[in-house]
């Protein structure tokens, strides 16, 4: 199967026993937020229409660790020049993306790889339940705010061209037909446009990022 | 139920049928989405495990279809439904996996006869369970042609029985089992359903597992596989036109492992 960040999703009539399962969720996560000081979120169940622009709508597992190791040495390692993983490489093991997590402040890399949660809240510090009670899916509870502004941070090294944090819906295209191409960094930018997109609308119509 | 128990709803199709035409895939889409409009399969994947719209990408979907595995999903991973296509020496096989909502069990039975119908199903099964399940119910829970020359694990909660079943059991045995529902669809195609609820496997265990043993005792115990005893000879049905080696041995059931893991290979 596939990995997908999904944002509504208490949006477009989910049955009732999904909604008390995700209310349940965010009440839990509410909890944790409210005892670190932080707003809660009240994930709305009526949406406007949104949509992603990107075409492919989930990717493999293992692929959010391109996207993760591309983050991890365009920020530590001074004058590098962009290249894709080597072939037989496994991305999630390369010293320079585990320095970057050791320091906990990635929102992109400081996540879990199959499930969890970034919330429309504008919060810097990775969310972790320290309680043990396993209140936040996927134990690490990220802002769509701050992983907007990481994928914005590596938009230049991967050739996207922004307006300010702004992707143009043309530069959209260009970075879907990059995805379909043979370009090197196929991988990375499926990932990226699919992520941005998210984040974009999470943002804008204040939902969460859901990684299902 | 409460909201922190989750159950799963598993629907298993086989048959002989040439399902990997653009037909199938039109009408198996369409039944679906009569039957369940708020978790509509709007997506696909490809090769590569890209998910892509099924409405943008309609050529590329009926592409995957017609291939050797075809997965799609739901939007958010409501639903997850795959396809393999029938061989000269295989089933076909549509399996569709869904978290179980109490409500939704007409849907659930509605779906499974129409598409059993459509698809000329020589087996058809429902299941609903809980996270973790022993055998021989967790095999019935992931279902698919392979299993058929090994011989039926159980009797499932609900099942649509084809032709080769229907002439291995008789129509006199079926008739007199103790389902809790039994509609004949047609000559070819009966529905037969263990209990009234969808959901007793995982609230009435004992008396579930009671009734599904009446009901193999009266089938013939020899049509189902018996987990005591692995390498015991189980009757399995004539399929005509396929060209099913016989299998080499028993096998035993599967081993354990949680359903929470086997759902990710559906």
């Amino acid at each position: 199967m596939s990995l997908s960040p999904e944002v509504g999703i208490l949006s477009n009539n989910p049955d009732s026993d999904d909604i008390e399962y995700w209310r349940v969720a965010f009440g839990k996560m509410n909890e944790v937020l409210s005892e670190l000081g932080l707003p809660n979120h009240i994930e709305s169940e009526t949406l406007p229409d949104f949509k992603s622009r990107s075409q492919i709508l989930g990717f493999p597992y293992g692929a959010i660790h391109h996207l993760r190791r591309f983050y991890a040495y365009a920020k530590n390692v001074p004058g590098w020049t962009p290249t894709p993983v080597p072939p037989f490489d496994e991305p999630w093991m390369d010293p320079v993306v585990e320095d970057e997590a050791s320091m906990l402040e990635s929102h992109l890399i400081c996540h879990s790889d199959t499930e969890g949660f970034y919330l429309p809240i504008d919060f810097k510090k990775i969310v972790i339940d320290k309680s043990g009670r396993n209140r936040i899916p996927g134990e690490l509870l990220g802002s769509s705010h701050q992983l907007h502004r990481e994928l914005v941070s590596i938009a230049g090294p991967l050739g996207i061209r922004l307006d300010g944090d702004q992707l143009s819906d043309a530069e959209a295209d260009q970075v879907n037909s990059r995805c379909d191409r043979n370009d090197p960094f196929a991988t990375e930018l499926m990932v990226w446009l699919c992520l941005f997109e998210a984040c974009r609308i999470s943002v804008e119509l204040r939902t969460a990022v859901v990684l299902c | 139920m409460n909201s922190d128990m989750k159950a799963y709803t598993f629907l298993s199709f086989m048959t002989r049928a040439p399902i990997e035409s653009r037909d199938f895939a039109d009408k198996h889409l369409s039944i679906w989405g009569k039957y369940f409009p708020a978790i509509p399969a709007t997506r696909f994947l490809d090769a590569n495990e890209k998910q892509f719209l099924v409405s943008e990408f309609r050529e590329q979907f009926y592409d995957e279809w017609a291939g050797v595995c075809t997965t799609w999903v739901g939007e958010k991973k409501r639903m997850y439904g795959s396809k393999d296509p029938a061989c000269k020496s295989l089933h076909g096989t549509v399996r569709i996996y869904t978290k179980a909502n109490g409500s939704s069990q007409t849907q659930y039975t509605a779906f499974m006869k129409e598409w059993a119908a459509v698809s000329v199903v020589d087996l058809a099964t429902l299941v609903v369970f809980n996270e973790e399940v022993p055998e021989p119910e967790r095999t019935l829970g992931a279902f698919y042609a392979v299993e058929l020359p090994y011989g039926l694990p159980a009797v499932p909660w609900a099942a649509c029985f084809g032709k080769p079943y229907i002439e291995m059991f008789s129509r006199e045995k079926l008739d007199a089992a103790p389902f809790a529902v039994r509609e004949w669809l047609s000559d070819d195609l009966v529905y037969c359903q263990l209990t009234e609820n969808c959901f007793d496997y995982v609230n009435n265990h004992s008396s579930y597992l009671e009734r599904q043993e009446a009901v193999m005792q009266i089938l013939g115990r020899d049509c189902f596989r018996d987990a005591a005893h692995p390498s015991k000879r189980v009757r399995v049905p004539v399929f005509p036109g396929l060209d099913i080696p016989a299998p080499t041995a028993a096998i035993p059931f599967p081993p354990a492992i949680a359903l929470s893991d086997s759902k990710r290979e559906i």
